[in-house]
């Protein structure tokens, strides 16, 4: 029981939405769609829906094609990123609503609305006004919602996106939870990489209605395809692409600041800049870094401090770094530099 | 893990229908949405373009011949422009006086909050339903010669007209605006004012374009309602004084001249398209899904600093130009030759004196409550059908254009002569489509005819509230399996209820004031209060007239107590939103 | 916190129940019989039911209806269509197909129009009398006349007990016009009370005269309103706030504006203005009851139906035999002599005269 999405193109007038999509779902295996806003992810998961046609291209499940049938014929549960809960109904009318009085009991439905509260962890919910919940408790109910008739493949669009980011880191992790549990196959969209990276299995990096990539969350990060994936997912610099060689914020630690002029010359050194003081290609650059070193010592890298802040509970300062472009790196406690400082780089994260 | 997968067997049996072709769907929405739409335009075909096409046809054959001459005939005479000049300026400053009243009226009654507000909702939409024939004579007695207002010399001027027409169409702009107003999040405005916007400029730049759809909807019903009106000017206007309504009116029942009437009928259209188009335009320039809140989530008690221009400009709207006429009129029905008495209201129960009437005024009551509640039904039933086809929003523009012109044709019965439809009735509903049922006399025609008038305030007042909901609202339930007529009635109707109760007071009150269509058909066993009122009136006899009035007091008192239920049941559904 | 779908679903449950309860009693057109709207439609294919077309003006008490269906055998089912001007234009509309089987409320003033369009078919009535015989249209065969009435200038006794007038009331035996500011009279246009004193001017002054008087009219003051019930209870100083002591009304107006006593009445009609209004029934061509249709004729002619005349409709029986109420008798007498004009010349000159009248002096 597979759900594939083959070859699928949307336009909107001469604006391609959604080109040449293609990929399989495994039953229960959660999917992310991952890209910056009007990449066409939302599009795609209204396509695999039915909530829209697209103007080629097929959706299967279990090897049937989809295409034409109804939205509500599909069995493919759909989550907004404000949830919709229906505001003119109880918590629990909204979740029984895609339990249909002709085949599900009075009993069976308030044992299944029982059973899936107590799973998004809002038991004795049952007859709140929805319009009282708070947003996470309204997310709750929309995912249990949409999980009550058991589809068999839930589609979330940035379910999780409206919601402050603690709740949203928390209800991230229970989120992959719920969908473990009940196996359900998943498509989840989203915007952000780490709630990507924490809920699903694989992850499609897309841009521009394509995608661009489609891995487990570990190769993506260690490999992304092109540049555009890396620069998207967060690399701050992109050496060479094959083999991939870029720098991620933090990637790199301040070890010592250099005395005027230092800069210049360990960058030499190292290799960043050539003998007439300009800097040298990235991709030479690359093949220099990649030698082996002797006694795998960390790579290096001189560069200019531009600006030093606080974030996540740490220090970090914004360096420019000769052939390789503004890197972020870490400030360790008691190591004090001023913007202009020259200063040494090791890489302390692979 | 269990108990999901004892559900999956029962969810396994939708792949077996899933399997459908992509051309199928598309047939199968075309087809759903046509048949959704089918049924009242068949309605609206059968007892409203037929019968007015017949009519005017007939002006248009002479001898077998397509004969076109009336045109230039009509149109060269200086006294046609000069009934269109007057038409336009009745229908636009009628109206633009109503907006300009209505506005504040709508924000004191609906956006604020204050003890009493119920009572002065239902006493404003009294006009409404007033037989016209009662108000006209109840406005010249204020403004003849010897009349309270007879020094300001408004008898039979346009004025006076207008005044009429606002008197009655005030509680329109009132309850299309406020309805909406009560709802719009109110922080968009308040945003502007930490801009640094003064009041004045938040609602102009904020507020009134956020209130624009139902300014327009307003706006376009009223401009119908004023351009058409026919007792009101007929009592009001004064001597040389003539509309294309009234013009139609003259040359079809006086002289029977198809050929001028027809020509009359065709540029009465040609006007009332004309402001359906700019109406549309204004509307779908403002159009996109409010954020609307609850009613009963922004109280704002009435100020009497703040608040208080808005709160002038409806006190003397209510009292000088709603209480003054309503209150002489009660006083008369409470007179009879020079005394203070209850024997208007006494004789009620009989037929008047010299038996004027056929039934008792509390039988004519009684035919007026069952026939408008029919009427009210079939309003509602097709109203409400056309209103939620019409608020999807196709994809393709041809989609929305078709829509568009659906909207329209439903609003066409408000600007098409009374005159035109009863004749219309006439000649085409001797046999229906072929069918060997005489229509004209049948007792269905009276409410039939009412609905069709009142459609379209159904439309006008459901399809706001279900343009707001949410489209992905209907997208999540049929992700759930909702299938679209489940989607319909869970979704659209459980949310709709609100504007249908509002909608059934508006229809129930229409029919029950409506005169013009009925008096064509109503037969004297089944007379309504309007038609039994319209009657007493035209007799000699104190008594007569004193029954008229106190029966009209009785229609005036019914009707708002309709539209206060209506109004409460919508606040009560309104208050768990 | 209540589930709103219960609550809703009881109003649904009780306005259901209501429709119901009021289906059982929708009024329809017939009482007692056959109560479903839809069928009184195919009554029209029995021969048992007379279908009448009448003026809304026309009124016929349960009594009534009763005993015709007992001394007839036909059922009886009224059609209202509009008044005296607008039934004549529905009867020539609807002649291909008709709207029942015989039509009452045609007037002298209207009349021709439906002959020319040959709307009526043949009948001459066994019980119409002497009166009635002379109030036929000259050459036709097919209107029978039921009533009559005339419209005169009504004046308020009382306001000019108390005012000296410097001009008489009336000069050559007609309204005199130098009074004309205190007259409202209605339009003919619009009105059928006007379109009679309209006609009264064209009989007394002539084709070529009647302008020039209208002129005076209305230098000197005339009122004109569109509707009679505007001019009556607006501007009438006896029986509404007005100021006009003089009215366009009925000569049997004065009959219903007694003194509480009922001694003596408060106003007076100006009998040299009067212009007589005869109101006619007659078989519809093409009926499928014409026998039923002759039948209601005579009923109408009959004394049981015309004594009740003057006090439903104001107007007075045709028939030789049929009594007035007292209070007619009393105050408001048949006028003896009355203006007149040929049905056929008003057929051919009416459109023309309102229109010449309007452009004369309303411009």
């Amino acid at each position: 029981m597979t759900l594939s999405v083959d070859n699928i193109h949307v336009s909107f007038g001469d604006l391609a939405a959604v080109a040449e999509v293609s990929f399989t779902a495994a039953e229960g295996e959660i999917i992310g769609l991952l890209g910056p806003s009007g990449c066409g992810k939302s599009t795609l998961l209204r396509v695999i829906s039915g909530l829209i046609a697209p103007d080629q291209g097929r959706v299967l499940w279990d090897g049937v094609d989809l295409i034409g049938a109804p939205v509500h014929k599909r069995g493919f549960g759909f989550m907004f990123q404000d949830g919709q809960l229906f505001s003119h109904k109880s918590v629990a009318a909204n979740i029984e609503y895609g339990l249909p009085k002709r085949r599900f009991s009075r009993v069976e439905r308030d044992a299944r609305v029982a059973e899936l509260l107590k799973l998004v962890g809002l038991e004795g919910y049952e007859n709140r006004n929805v319009t009282l919940l708070s947003g996470g408790e309204k997310q709750r109910v929309a995912l249990a919602r949409a999980l009550a008739p058991a589809p068999r493949v839930l589609l979330l669009d940035e379910p999780l996106s409206a919601l402050d980011r603690e709740l949203r880191e928390r209800l991230a992790l229970d989120l992959r939870g719920i969908l473990r549990s009940t196996g359900t196959t998943a498509v989840f969209v989203t915007h952000d990489q780490d709630e990507a990276f924490t809920v699903c299995d694989r992850v499609a990096v897309m841009m521009g209605g394509k995608v661009l990539q489609l891995d487990i969350p570990e190769r993506l990060w260690r490999r992304p395809a092109t540049a555009q994936v890396a620069e998207f997912l967060g690399y701050e610099a992109v050496l060479s692409q094959d083999p991939f060689h870029g720098y991620a914020p933090c990637d790199f630690e301040v070890v010592e600041t250099l005395a005027a002029g230092g800069a210049d010359t360990l960058a030499r050194q190292l290799g960043q800049l050539d003998h007439r003081g300009e800097p040298v290609d990235s991709s030479a650059l690359a093949a220099l870094t990649q030698q082996p070193r002797t006694g795998g010592e960390p790579e290096q890298l001189a560069g200019t401090v531009m600006d030093k802040l606080f974030q996540s509970g740490r220090a970090i300062a914004r360096v420019s770094v000769p052939a390789v472009g503004e890197l972020t790196a870490a400030l360790p406690s008691g190591l004090s530099v001023a913007q202009g400082d020259g200063v040494r780089l090791i890489r302390v994260a692979q | 893990m269990a108990d999901v997968g004892q559900l999956e067997g029962k969810s396994a049996g939708l792949s077996g229908t899933a399997r459908r072709s992509a051309g199928g769907a598309a047939l199968r929405r075309t087809l759903t949405w046509g048949g959704a739409a089918a049924i009242p335009l068949f309605f609206l075909g059968v007892f409203f373009a037929w019968p007015v096409a017949a009519l005017v046809a007939r002006g248009f054959v002479a001898d077998g011949a397509l004969d076109l001459t009336g045109f230039s005939e009509v149109l060269s005479a200086p006294r046609t422009w000069r009934l269109i000049g007057i038409t336009l300026a009745q229908g636009l400053v009628g109206t633009a006086v109503s907006l300009l009243l209505g506005i504040p009226g709508a924000y004191v009654l609906y956006r604020c909050t204050f003890p009493g507000r119920m009572l002065v909702r239902g006493f404003v939409t009294m006009p409404f339903v007033l037989p016209t024939v009662v108000v006209g004579v109840a406005f010249r007695a204020l403004f003849t010669t010897s009349g309270p207002l007879g020094s300001w010399g408004l008898d039979g001027t346009f004025w006076a007209v207008v005044a009429a027409l606002v008197f009655f169409n005030y509680s329109v702009v009132v309850r299309t605006v406020g309805g909406l107003w009560e709802r719009v999040d109110p922080r968009a405005a308040q945003a502007a004012r930490t801009l640094g916007a003064s009041r004045a400029r938040a609602f102009f730049t904020v507020t009134l374009p956020q209130l624009a759809p139902a300014v327009a909807s307003a706006g376009a019903v009223v401009f119908l309602f004023c351009a058409t009106a026919f007792g009101t000017v007929m009592v009001l206007g004064g001597q040389g004084y003539g509309t294309i309504e009234t013009e139609i009116w003259m040359q079809t029942v006086q002289f029977l001249d198809l050929r001028a009437a027809a020509v009359l009928s065709v540029l009465q259209l040609v006007v009332v398209a004309l402001s359906l188009w700019v109406s549309g335009r204004a509307r779908s320039r403002q159009e996109r899904a409010l954020a609307l809140a609850p009613a009963s989530a922004n109280p704002q008690p009435l100020s009497l600093r703040a608040d208080a221009l808005a709160i002038a400009v409806t006190a003397i709207v209510a009292v000088g130009l709603i209480a003054w006429p309503l209150v002489n009129l009660l006083a008369s029905a409470f007179r009879r030759s020079g005394h203070w008495t209850l024997d208007n209201f006494r004789a009620l129960t009989g037929t008047g004196s010299g038996n004027a009437l056929s039934v008792s005024v509390y039988e004519a009551l009684y035919n007026s409550v069952v026939i408008a509640l029919y009427a009210a039904l079939m309003a509602l039933a097709i109203g409400s059908m056309v209103a939620f086809v019409v608020s999807r929003r196709p994809a393709s523009a041809a989609g929305r254009r078709t829509l568009g012109l659906l909207d329209a044709a439903f609003m066409l019965p408000l600007g098409v002569s009374a005159v035109t439809v009863g004749f219309g009735f006439l000649i085409t509903l001797d046999r229906p489509l072929g069918l060997g049922v005489d229509l004209r006399s049948s007792g269905w025609l009276v409410p039939i005819a009412q609905a069709v008038v009142a459609i379209p305030l159904v439309i006008r007042t459901v399809l706001p509230v279900l343009r707001a909901i949410d489209p992905r609202q209907r997208e999540v339930a049929a992700t759930l399996g909702a299938s679209p007529l489940r989607v319909a009635l869970t979704i659209d109707w459980a949310l709709a209820l609100r504007g249908l109760g509002l909608a059934a007071g508006m229809a129930f009150a229409v029919s029950l004031g409506e005169f013009g269509a009925t008096s064509f058909l109503s037969r004297p066993e089944t007379a309504t209060l309007p038609i039994v009122i319209f009657r007493l009136i035209s007799k000699p006899g104190a008594e007569n007239y004193g029954m008229a009035l106190a029966a009209s007091v009785i229609l005036a008192l019914v009707s708002a107590a309709i539209m206060m239920l209506a109004e409460r049941l919508r606040s009560t559904h309104a208050g768990e939103f | 916190m209540a589930v709103p779908s219960r609550r809703l679903s009881f109003f649904a449950v009780t306005a259901l129940a209501s429709v119901l309860a009021l289906t059982a009693c929708v009024p329809s057109g017939n009482s007692g019989d056959k109560d479903t709207p839809s069928g009184d439609a195919s009554g029209s294919t029995q021969s048992s039911t007379v279908r009448v077309v009448v003026h809304d003006s026309f009124q016929l008490s349960d009594e009534q209806k009763a005993s015709f269906t007992e001394k007839t055998g036909y059922d009886l089912e009224i059609v209202t269509n509009g008044d005296g001007g607008a039934l004549v234009n529905k009867l020539i509309l609807t002649k291909d197909s008709p709207l029942g089987d015989v039509a009452y409320g045609v007037d002298n003033t209207f009349a021709s129009r439906g002959l020319d369009e040959n709307v009526f078919a043949p009948y001459t009535s066994t019980v119409e009398g002497e009166q009635g015989k002379s109030m036929r249209i000259e050459g036709d065969d097919t209107l029978t006349a039921v009533d009559y009435g005339d419209v005169c200038l009504n004046i308020d006794s009382d306001h000019f007990a108390t005012v000296d007038l410097v001009e008489p009331l009336e000069k050559n035996g007609f309204f005199n016009p130098a009074n004309a500011g205190m007259a409202v009279v209605t339009n003919p246009a619009t009105s059928s009370p006007g379109l009679s004193f309209l006609l009264a001017t064209i009989s007394k002054y002539g084709e070529d005269g009647y302008l020039d008087y209208w002129k005076q009219l209305k230098d000197n003051g005339l009122k004109i309103v569109d509707g009679w019930e505007d001019a009556y209870y607006v501007d009438f100083t006896a029986t509404g706030d007005g100021d006009r002591p003089v009215v366009l009304s009925y000569a049997s107006s004065p009959a219903v504006t007694l003194t509480e006593d009922g001694s003596r009445t408060t106003t007076e009609a100006l009998l040299d203005t009067c212009f007589r209004q005869v109101e006619y029934a007659g078989v519809l061509e093409g009926a499928k009851n014409p026998e039923g249709a002759q039948a209601f004729i005579d009923y109408l002619l009959s004394d049981e139906y015309q004594n009740t005349i003057p006090g439903a409709m104001y107007m007075y029986p045709v028939s030789d035999t049929a009594t007035l109420p007292d209070d007619w008798a009393k105050f408001a007498p048949v006028p003896h002599s009355t203006n007149e004009l040929d049905p056929a010349l008003i057929a051919k000159n009416r459109d023309q005269w309102i229109k010449d009248w309007s452009a004369a002096i309303i411009g």
